[in-house]
């Protein structure tokens, strides 16, 4: 049997290193799966209860892995199961590949059984990039486009496939006017501000005296980096939700959580600044911020869209977090009055007391707060479990 | 440790979903979902079928499933006290019981149900020494507020609004947070 068009896209995900699917079978995508199926041990289809569950699962392996996560529907039904989890990637910038079946290319536009227009249910989930392939020739540039641009645009992108073409041997582009050769392969680019911004986020920085720095995603893997800074500015770390991973909760100036589920300390820091600092955050709830005016504002984000976005910010720094935070901390000046930095210090302490006298409240029957409170302190024993706890110690960042 | 939920669209249910794929993506490693008993409803007693089809591929097997089980939609029901001034609405906020470690027993993962708080660290201790998935379900106290860092005016006006047009849970309501003040 000649190799399918199916066959081919299978192997072209697998030159990107895709190795795993998440899914649900249907018939509008049989022959897809059908290849999936030829290609063994080489691509794993993980069986989910619902599409949705595929679309999240597919948005977790980006999260925890930083490669692109697949995930597959069939037509109509099945491709409408998925939004939801393809929105959660979307918000959360994660690079996440949709392959979804569709009526035969003969049937579409015929109101066809479980015909639905994709190509507009997919455009704003997957503004980046969706495309219906038409022919045998195009799958090799849209697989590389949509993993390409699902991994440089941090974004959901779509393919959709008729599931006659999925079953049709394959066709090389010919060498001739319009046609696409595209090839596999990514870099990722080292992205710094300019020295004039550096030099400039330095100034406000030196100039404040009670600097509150706030993280999130995007400073997952600058544990180092944002001590580093933090310790010499004399400031306290606030951690948005998704920061949760960036630095232990157990440092002394780790303010932990911030908002309305958020802790005290970190409330006292951000009411008090004079100087706010956010590392890769698009912490929504500007309540919990500054007030406007209050703090002069720094931010970096690798993403120039999300720069100023939640507080005016004098500097803005388009950048990766760790290589940006390394420029700029040569140029930052040791603070010497450590008034501020014990001060959080102090409340952080405060706080731990607090969360434990409040998770030992007694209640009916168990206070909610106790169970992870427990979880720290009454366990574990267990031999094999390894030395990371809810609270982690000082000095063992959670990456 | 790595630690994720979803952020900004904020979403019900990714929990076990995301622990599956944790597993799939660090077989040696544990995964742990933190999960409401909505969420669980809504998508996790499904998705501990798709665990019990796998769990056995993984290096490790442990993947634990904490569900926190007050019967009560509870963070939406604090948020209609506390942003909006309401008081509970049991019709859209009370949840049916479901045997949540039971289920997972006759799914042939482990699973305990814990209703009093000096077992918690034994049930941890199972928990995390167990030879398969486990869900610890643990019985809890919808009348605990979630924890502002400070009340505003305004909220702390909602609250007793909500409390004194009647909301069903406001003794309990009221007793906790007065506790929880004080502690």
């Amino acid at each position: 049997m000649s190799e399918t068009t199916s066959d081919f896209m299978v192997k072209r995900l697998q030159a990107w290193g895709i190795r795993r699917l998440y899914g649900y079978p249907g018939d509008g995508i049989s022959g897809f799966l059908g290849a999936v199926a030829r290609a063994g041990d080489g691509m794993q289809f993980i069986q989910t209860r619902h599409e949705e569950m595929a679309a999240f699962m597919a948005c977790a392996h980006a999260k925890f892995t930083g490669e692109v996560g697949v995930c597959l529907a069939t037509s109509g039904p099945g491709a409408i199961h998925l939004l939801n989890g393809l929105y959660d990637a979307a918000m959360d910038h994660q690079p996440v590949v949709a392959i979804v079946g569709q009526s035969s290319r003969m049937a579409i536009g015929g109101s066809y059984q479980q015909e639905v227009d994709l190509q507009t249910l997919f455009k704003d989930v997957a503004c980046e990039y969706v495309q219906t392939a038409s022919h045998p020739a195009q799958v090799r540039h849209l697989i590389d486009r949509a993993v390409r641009i699902a991994k440089v645009r941090r974004s959901v992108t779509c393919l959709i496939l008729p599931n006659d073409l999925q079953e049709v041997p394959y066709e090389a582009p010919p060498r001739k006017h319009a046609t696409i050769h595209s090839g596999v392969g990514h870099a990722t680019p080292r992205v710094v501000p300019s020295e004039a911004d550096l030099e400039r986020a330095a100034a406000v920085l030196n100039a404040c005296e009670r600097v509150a720095i706030l993280v999130g995603a995007g400073a997952l893997g600058a544990a180092e980096e944002v001590t580093a800074v933090a310790d010499r500015l004399g400031a306290g770390v606030a951690k948005a939700l998704l920061g949760k991973a960036v630095l232990p909760d157990a440092l002394p100036f780790v303010t932990g959580p911030i908002g309305l589920l958020g802790s005290e300390p970190s409330w006292e820091m951000t009411s008090h600044c004079d100087g706010l600092l956010v590392v890769g955050s698009s912490f929504p709830y500007s309540e919990f911020l500054p007030k406007e005016g209050q703090a002069r504002g720094v931010q970096i984000d690798l993403d120039g869209r999300m720069l100023s976005l939640r507080y005016p910010m004098e500097v803005n720094l388009a950048g990766d977090s760790v290589e940006t935070l390394r420029a700029l901390l040569p140029r930052l000046t040791q603070k010497t009055d450590r008034s501020w930095r014990d001060t959080i210090e102090k409340n952080v302490a405060k706080w731990w007391k607090t969360l434990e006298e409040r998770a030992l409240v007694a209640a009916k029957p168990i206070n909610p707060q106790r169970v992870f409170w427990s979880c720290r302190h009454g366990c574990p024993t267990a031999a094999s479990w390894p030395p990371t706890r809810a609270r982690r110690r000082a000095g063992s960042p959670a990456t | 440790m790595m630690a994720s939920l979803s952020g900004n669209l904020a979403t019900m249910g990714p929990g076990v979903p995301y622990a599956i794929a944790a597993k799939f993506a660090f077989p040696d490693r544990v995964a742990i979902a933190l999960v409401g008993d909505g969420a669980m409803q809504m998508n996790g007693t499904g998705e501990l079928v798709t665990i019990a089809k796998y769990w056995r591929e993984w290096a490790d097997p442990r993947l634990i499933v904490l569900v926190l089980n007050n019967r009560d939609l509870n963070m939406v029901t604090w948020e209609q006290r506390v942003m909006a001034g309401d008081p509970k609405f049991p019709a859209s906020q009370d949840l049916p019981d479901f045997p949540y470690a039971e289920h997972a027993v006759r799914l042939g993962l482990d699973g305990l149900r814990v209703d009093n708080p000096d077992q918690l660290g034994a049930a941890w201790d199972r928990a995390l020494s167990a030879d398969r998935p486990f869900v610890l379900e643990a019985v809890v106290d919808p009348n605990v507020a979630t924890l502002p860092p400070h009340i505003t005016f305004k909220q702390a006006r909602a609250f007793m609004s909500s409390m004194l047009k009647g909301d069903p849970d406001r003794w309990g309501a009221i007793k906790q947070t007065l506790k929880d003040e004080l502690a």
